[in-house]
């Protein structure tokens, strides 16, 4: 379980999740119980190589109304001058 | 007359009539809506006065030659997006976002003269089998209000199956069209992948996801695919399937049509009265002249690990878009980039949404991706293999769609697996790509609908739509109403 536990938490990293001690170990359980009826895939032959879906057909390159940045900023949870506001992303530690 | 017991397809020759008014009919139906739904919690949206608006809009431009379904009243799941209108998917995450444009199907609908009366509520993003995952509680069923509707398009299904409305448009990745129709005594269908527009259905698993109906019968849903199928350039997935008019060829005559029973769809775990109630339809087929034969799917018995490694990779990659920082929520406390992600995304998701995501995550990292991924995805060609061998020696396969009838509230959540698991009849026809049909077909002990499922060949939905036209002909299941209304 202790080994579980350790791997949700790397998992979660992954995943920009950050769990409670008590998520963690009902996420864990339940994981582990999917992991685990999972392993009935690993008697799967592989057959032959699963081929990439077919690729679409392009559409023409046409120029078409996109949608209106006015209308799409103020979706934004906070938005100054125009922009959307978050700490910074070049290194860490800046606050929004 | 009661309206909210018609058909969506009699509503409309009401409509187009001039016996009932598309005022009256969407009166009707948000009346219904006050009266049941904050007991059902179909909807998570009520659009009352925006409806009522636009029915006298609609009855101004009422005229002879318009779609047969103009005037009439729908449910639009709740993560179809509508311009203006909030689209929060069940979730914390998107709880107060409104989307700036119609998905394609939303378009459609209202093109042909659709009034949306309401949002109905789902599992969060559409992850769930039950309608209880949904950051806006539970839907109950309304045939039973102990029991779930089944999910994800739970909301949707039960409003219908209710008279809260006519039809709905829902989203079925792994059956959440196919199995709350199911449970909520309703006719659904997922089409082909490729018939319908995804633009503006929020993603799942997108090499699964498919819109489609749910109705009160065959006739309505071939009425509601031929509005919302086709082509559309934004969603380079769609294909023409040259359907010509699905409602204009229902003609019941299934003389010779070959059906074909999986004998690993009858075995293990299947409740006894669910199988009596689908071989009943075999036999009612048979009689209007189908030819029944077993046929075998061996590639079936791996799809349940392989649709849940599928969708929640999927879904994992999906939901990274959710960050707080273009729409949606974003958490209240944080200092860095990382926490605000981290934070946002804690607080934002439900339970359910985060195991998918951290199964997800799981199977694609390094060292499991070929264990996993690249095992479930041999096990989906496999499939399709299968199912293209069966259809072969026969036309449509019939099966249940789930094992057992509606779970009671609460019974799903406490053991997961088994909900996960109930998944095994409605998967197939989404990891294959084909289109599968749920229709009612009978009760159980409880009083409890069961429904029987249809997979047709790849674009096969005319078939599968004129056999449970034939399959209603000679039955009234679709017939019957929850109790607390009258019989249709």
């Amino acid at each position: 379980m202790e080994e579980t536990s350790k791997q949700v938490r790397k998992l979660s990293h992954l995943a920009r999740l950050s769990l409670t001690p008590e998520e963690e170990g009902e996420l864990a359980g339940r994981l582990e119980q999917m992991v685990g009826y999972l392993e009935a895939l690993s008697q799967v032959e592989d057959g032959e190589a699963v081929e990439a879906p077919s690729a679409v057909p392009f559409r023409p390159d046409g120029v078409a109304p996109s949608l209106d940045r006015d209308k799409l900023l103020p979706q934004a949870p906070l938005m100054r001058d125009g922009y959307v506001v978050t700490p910074r992303s070049v290194g860490e530690g800046g606050e929004a | 007359m009661n309206l909210t017991h018609l058909t969506a397809l009699e509503l409309g020759r009401a409509i187009a009539s001039g016996d009932v008014t598309i005022h009256q009919a969407t009166q009707a139906a948000l009346e219904e809506i006050a009266q049941r739904d904050q007991r059902l919690n179909s909807c998570i949206t009520v659009l009352a006065e925006q409806a009522m608006e636009r029915a006298e809009v609609l009855q101004k431009g009422l005229k002879p030659g318009l779609s047969p379904l103009y005037g009439v009243p729908l449910l639009l799941k709740d993560n179809l997006c509508t311009k203006g209108v909030k689209t929060t998917c069940g979730s914390r995450l998107l709880e107060g976002y409104v989307p700036p444009y119609d998905a394609t199907v939303v378009e459609k609908v209202q093109n042909a003269g659709g009034v949306c009366l309401g949002k109905g509520n789902l599992d969060e993003f559409a992850m769930g089998s039950t309608t209880e995952t949904s950051y806006f509680g539970p839907t109950r069923n309304p045939w039973d209000e102990n029991r779930v509707p089944g999910g994800s398009s739970g909301g949707c299904a039960a409003g219908v199956a209710v008279g809260l409305a006519w039809y709905a448009l829902g989203s079925d990745t792994g059956g959440s069209i196919r199995q709350p129709a199911g449970y909520c005594g309703l006719t659904g269908l997922k089409p082909t992948y490729g018939t319908v527009s995804r633009y503006g259905l929020v993603a799942y698993a997108s090499s699964l996801d498919q819109v489609g109906p749910l109705c009160r019968d065959a006739a309505d849903c071939a009425a509601v695919l031929d509005l919302i199928q086709g082509k559309d350039r934004r969603d380079s997935t769609t294909v023409d399937g040259n359907y010509g008019g699905l409602l204009a060829s229902l003609n019941g005559d299934i003389r010779g049509l070959r059906v074909g029973l999986p004998v690993e769809c009858f075995g293990e775990g299947l409740d006894p009265q669910v199988a009596q109630r689908v071989q009943e339809v075999a036999k009612v087929l048979q009689h209007r002249g189908a030819i029944l034969t077993e046929v075998s799917i061996p590639e079936l018995k791996q799809v349940i690990g392989a649709y849940y490694v599928l969708a929640s990779a999927e879904a994992s990659s999906n939901l990274a878009r959710y960050d707080g920082v273009k729409y949606g929520f974003r958490a209240e406390k944080y200092k860095t980039l990382t926490q605000m992600y981290e934070n946002t995304r804690s607080q934002g998701f439900g339970k359910e949404a985060k195991l998918r995501i951290l199964l997800g995550t799981f199977v694609l990292s390094a060292g499991y991706y070929e264990a996993y991924y690249k095992k479930a995805l041999a096990v989906k060609e496999q499939v399709s293999q299968g199912l293209e061998r069966a259809f072969a020696a026969c036309d449509a396969l019939l099966t249940p769609v789930t094992p057992n009838t509606a779970p009671k509230l609460g019974e799903s959540l406490r053991d997961p697996m088994k909900m996960y698991l109930s998944d095994l009849y409605t998967v197939p026809a989404n990891l294959a790509g084909l289109p599968a049909l749920s229709m009612p077909c009978g009760v159980d002990g409880q009083g409890m609908p069961v429904g029987a499922q249809l997979m047709g060949p790849r674009f096969g939905e005319q078939l599968l739509l004129n056999t449970a036209y034939a399959y209603q002909q000679e039955t009234d299941h679709h017939k019957r109403v929850p109790r607390g209304g009258e019989g249709r």
